[in-house]
């Protein structure tokens, strides 16, 4: 299929396969902003006002009319569709933020509840939730090493900032951001589950060692065995006298 | 080919209305809200507004956050646009819902490299019973990026005369304040109240289309509604100078107002201690 964009209006696409690839990236785009929709955290603002900002390039591309910067030098089709490249890599990015936030944010909640558990009797079991959660932990730490030895360079910007760092990166670049954000995602959300399902054993532990409960425990085993001692004297005594 | 053209024939609307349209609606924000919020009342601050709107500037198509972050569905129409662009571009192929389910299961979807697994296998692997997309079904998705154009501009001009509406009601209540009454040969206020009603009509009637699914007819309406509430403001502004006269004839008034009432007080409180000190 070819766009068959005319070539005697200065500053034109002519390649079909950047526009088809694109338009391929904001399906993409389009499926993650989704994703993070689905989740309660918020509306994805930054994400659709940078999907609107790659519109805004790819239709500046289009158009006929010469664009200039601010320098006075003529914005070539080419420049406008690489801004709108780096404009949906940036919305990927808020996007995939978001949902690893909200994994991230639902993460420390429980990890609060449950802090003062003391569960290492069950980190040994390699069959069993809590390894899995350790294991999660230190996959997590990991990427977040490396996620935030990459992402400190784009974290407190403004959104024109952040989209003028984008648009200097190269697309391989680009995409190796997206990847990490995605690992980063993914290994909140692996915490978190891996939370979820160690939560009984975490509860379990709670309860069994709860000192009010030991003692209500403790005193309910000693007024039983008072009881029965008591029985045992009086049947004791009916039996000999 | 007929689609190239048509995709850029959505572009070119795009260019030529809707970012026009966004521009308007920024220029108007950066003008009517602090209006709107009370911070800068005054004549001036109108005048500055009507008269700007012959400077427009340069980068008009390129709407700011601000806007975005008050009128999100604008941009949320843009997206569904580019959906709709996208499908007709990308190459897809027509599969049926089932095997097109399979793919989904079969995929978590989660990250870029699996989405970008599912839209491949969509579009360049043929799998048997696929179809291309054909040109008609191509065309539709465009139309229906057309639509949701349409619609974006629609939701621009009713974004226009909301913040215009909320920042000359404002000032009109503002000045209602200062005895404009007599302004025009006493026409200035029922003139802006006739202009402000036709506005809300048209706007009551554009919300109703709107309602109906009747968005052509819904932005010429808000069209409508924004001429209106744009001629209470203009005929404001245009009498301006007489509503500075006006409402500096009012702060004199009331001054003199309040220094005859506290003189008069004053003596009929130096009267009554006299009339006890002699009693």
């Amino acid at each position: 299929m070819s766009f068959a964009i005319d070539e005697d209006k200065a500053g034109i696409v002519e390649e079909d396969e950047t526009l088809i690839e694109l338009m391929r990236s904001s399906v993409v785009v389009n499926a993650k902003i989704a994703s993070a929709e689905s989740l309660d955290c918020g509306f994805p603002n930054a994400s659709l006002y940078s999907m609107y900002r790659a519109f805004d390039y790819i239709a500046a591309a289009f158009d006929p009319k010469p664009h200039f910067d601010q320098k006075g030098e003529l914005i070539t089709a080419q420049r406008f569709l690489n801004a709108a490249d780096a404009m949906l890599m940036v919305a990927y990015l808020h996007a995939s933020s978001m949902i690893g936030d909200y994994y991230k944010e639902s993460y420390d909640e429980l990890a609060k509840r449950v802090a003062s558990v003391d569960v290492s009797a069950y980190e040994h079991d390699s069959s069993g939730p809590v390894w899995r959660l350790r294991e999660a932990e230190k996959r997590y730490e990991q990427v977040v090493a490396s996620f935030k030895d990459t992402m400190i360079y784009y974290s407190d910007e403004s959104l024109e900032d952040m989209s003028a760092r984008a648009t200097a990166a190269d697309k391989s670049e680009r995409r190796r951001l997206m990847d990490l954000a995605d690992e980063w995602s993914a290994a909140c959300k692996e915490r978190y589950n891996a939370t979820c399902d160690a939560l009984p054993i975490f509860e379990s532990e709670q309860t069994r060692r709860d000192p009010i409960l030991e003692g209500v425990e403790k005193a309910v085993d000693a007024i039983d065995t008072a009881i029965t001692a008591s029985e045992a004297a009086d049947l004791t005594s009916g039996f000999l006298g | 080919m007929s689609l190239p053209e048509d995709v850029c024939g959505l572009f070119d609307l795009y260019l030529q209305t809707l970012a026009y349209e966004i521009g308007e609606l920024e220029h108007r924000c950066m003008y009517f809200q602090k209006l709107e919020k009370g911070e800068c009342f005054s004549p001036e601050k109108l005048d500055e507004l009507y008269n700007r709107k012959e400077q427009m500037p340069d980068d008009v198509e390129k709407a700011n956050e601000g806007i975005y972050y008050r009128y999100p569905e604008i941009h949320s129409e843009i997206r569904m646009a580019l959906s709709h662009i996208g499908r007709a571009i990308i190459g897809l192929r027509k599969q049926s819902d089932d095997a097109f389910r399979e793919r989904l299961l079969s995929n978590s979807g989660e990250d870029r490299a699996s989405i970008e697994e599912i839209i491949t296998s969509c579009c360049d692997v043929p799998q048997e019973g696929d179809e291309q997309l054909s040109i008609d079904e191509a065309e539709q998705q465009l139309i229906g990026a057309q639509k949701h154009l349409l619609r974006a501009s629609m939701d621009a001009r009713k974004g226009q005369y909301e913040i215009t509406k909320s920042a000359v009601s404002k000032m009109f209540d503002y000045s209602l304040k200062y005895g404009v009454n007599g302004l025009d040969s006493g026409k200035y206020i029922s003139t802006i109240r006739e202009a402000m009603d036709k506005g809300r009509i048209a706007y009551g009637r554009a919300k109703l289309a709107e309602t109906l699914g009747y968005h052509d007819v819904a932005a010429e309406f808000y069209d409508e509604a924004l001429e209106s509430i744009d001629e209470a403001g203009s005929y404001m502004n245009l009498h301006a100078p007489s509503f500075r006269e006006a409402r500096s004839e009012y702060l004199e008034y009331r001054k003199k107002l309040i220094r005859r009432t506290v003189v008069k007080s004053l003596f009929g409180l130096a009267v009554f201690i006299g009339g006890r000190l002699k009693g």
